[in-house]
């Protein structure tokens, strides 16, 4: 998977300019992820030679890939020193940012999951299928989601069974049904099972109610029932053959699986900022001024990757696509990063992607040796983060102190674009309604002060006339120093 | 050829599989393949041979 960023590598004793497998490339045998020059490349091993060649020369590729199913390569030459093992080396489109599903919305996780299963049919269609089935093979450029395992295509064997099945239903159903049918907030289970959510927590977590549904019953409740059946690790006896499902069965399969992923819906309703823009403190005039000066500081800066921090339903990050930026637009909500997500994907948004993220407790480092999956930190960091209305949020919702709020920003972009948010502002005032004011230190004086440690202040322009002011800042932290 | 399977299918998804497959693959069998079978040993001529399973009222009844 392409993941991790060439550091880590460096960390294992090195063999000259020999390619070193990606942290997060280890588990299977047909071929590795690694880093070179600042791209991400694919190495295929000899013991994947067949797949690839059934892959690439029967059609399956070209299809997938045309229509836009597969991330498209281009194979490139062997890099000094790759190995015995190595078949051929391929160089896939770049992404600029990896997500993971832990970070996505329910409709997002739903979109990766029907792509997974739609490739898995084209695959059957010219006699291949899918070794692995994990929602880490999707990723997402703007709201469009792609497969980009190259090397997870197996040729299919009549009669066998899908070996991923179980995985896919852990990967995507079971969190889905839980958002849909028991708390959207439910998702997050992702980040704790890597492998996908157990289906017997899935099943006991579920409402009795959702038995009476077929496709939940079956791939979900009996299939939970069926793991923890023939679980007992004392059994040594033959494993049950694979040579067992019909084509047609197993085609039948899919769909059935596809309609049932394809049922599951979550509306995102009466939560706390959906509605934010509708009644919030701002009158239009200032919320004009406030677009324009981020514009203008955007078509300044020109950025490549722009992160959204606190985005909402992403106002602002739509500013930012129209300067041509690659935006992530981050939200603690559900609501605002699915309404945001629906948004973009209605209109096609290649540039764009919401993805939800709670600043206060940011995406760790996970998996094996905290080095398959990247922190937030980790992937940046980025040319320009937006922090509109977000500062009193972090600084009284959270207690975090004005120089602590400077120095972690200060790792996770070379910009800044902050607005400073009065004492005296009607939302600050919202947040200190029902709670003892503690933060003598809250001020502009002091925020200042603390930001110009880490920053170099290059603007300052206030919004409207209730004291906000806009900043622009650049983060005075070399890249090495990333946190 | 030799799979190049390397996570753990589970005994009990393939199982289940091959129980889900097969009921599925039965019901295609009763809702198209035997109604079409029937009419075509028995059915009388149709006027308008187009008609497709899925849009026949009588498929599956």
């Amino acid at each position: 998977m392409m993941t991790t960023p060439m550091r880590v590598t460096e960390e294992i004793a090195p063999e000259p300019d020999r390619p070193l497998p990606d942290a997060a490339s280890f588990r299977d045998p047909s071929g590795f992820v690694f880093r070179h020059g600042g791209a991400v490349y694919r190495q295929v091993n000899r013991f994947y030679e067949a797949a690839y060649r059934q892959l690439m020369d029967g059609g399956l590729y070209g299809a997938l890939v045309e229509d836009g199913l597969l991330v498209d390569h281009e194979e490139v030459p062997f890099p000094e020193g790759a190995g015995e093992a190595a078949y051929c080396v391929i160089r896939p489109r770049q992404l600029p940012f990896i997500s993971y599903p832990y970070e996505w919305s329910f409709s997002a996780l739903k979109q990766a999951a029907l792509l997974t299963l739609d490739v898995q049919k084209r695959a059957l269609e010219f006699g291949m299928t899918l070794k692995d089935a994990s929602a880490y093979n999707v990723q997402f450029e703007g709201c469009r989601p792609v497969f980009i395992d190259t090397l997870s295509f197996d040729q299919y064997e009549p009669g066998e069974a899908w070996v991923a099945y179980g995985q896919f239903c852990r990967h995507f159903l079971a969190p889905l049904a839980l958002m849909a049918h028991r708390d959207i907030r439910l998702g997050k289970l992702l980040a704790l099972h890597l492998d996908g959510v157990a289906l017997d927590l899935a099943s006991s977590l579920l409402p009795a109610r959702t038995r009476l549904k077929p496709g939940l019953l079956a791939h979900l409740h009996l299939h939970a029932g069926m793991v923890r059946r023939y679980s007992d690790t004392t059994d040594t006896g033959r494993p049950a053959s694979k040579k067992s499902v019909s084509k047609q069965g197993l085609t039948a399969l899919i769909e059935n699986l596809r309609s049932t992923v394809a049922g599951l819906n979550w509306r995102p309703a009466g939560t706390e900022w959906a509605d934010y823009y509708e009644n919030n403190s701002y009158d239009e005039g200032a919320f004009d001024e406030k677009q324009r000066t981020v514009l203008g500081y955007l078509e300044e800066l020109k950025p490549g990757v722009v992160w959204d921090l606190g985005a909402n339903t992403g106002v602002f990050s739509r500013l930012a696509t129209r300067t041509g930026a690659r935006t992530y637009s981050f939200d603690i909500d559900p609501a605002c990063v699915e309404r945001g997500f629906r948004e973009c994907s209605a209109a096609g948004e290649r540039l764009m992607l919401p993805l939800l993220m709670d600043l206060t407790n940011p995406t760790p480092a996970l998996g094996w040796a905290h080095r398959e999956r990247m922190s937030l930190a980790e992937r940046g960091p980025c040319d320009v983060a937006l922090a509109l209305a977000l500062i009193h949020h972090l600084s009284i919702s959270n207690n975090v102190p004005l120089g602590r709020v400077a120095q972690y920003l200060s790792g996770l972009c070379r910009h800044l674009i902050i607005e400073w948010v009065p004492k005296q502002d009607v939302q600050v005032q919202r947040l200190l309604r029902s709670r003892r004011d503690v933060f003598e230190d809250y001020t502009q004086d002091v925020f200042e002060a603390e930001f110009q440690r880490c920053f170099r202040i290059l603007d300052r322009r206030p919004i409207g006339d209730m004291g906000r002011v806009a900043y622009l800042l650049e983060s005075a932290r070399s890249l090495d120093e990333a946190v | 050829m030799r799979s190049l399977a390397y996570i753990d299918p589970g005994t009990g998804a393939i199982i289940l599989q091959a129980v889900l497959a097969g009921i599925m693959t039965v019901g295609i069998f009763f809702r198209q393949t035997l109604p079409s079978t029937l009419r075509r040993l028995f059915g009388r001529e149709r006027r308008d041979p187009v008609v497709t399973h899925d849009d026949d009222p009588d498929a599956g009844h």
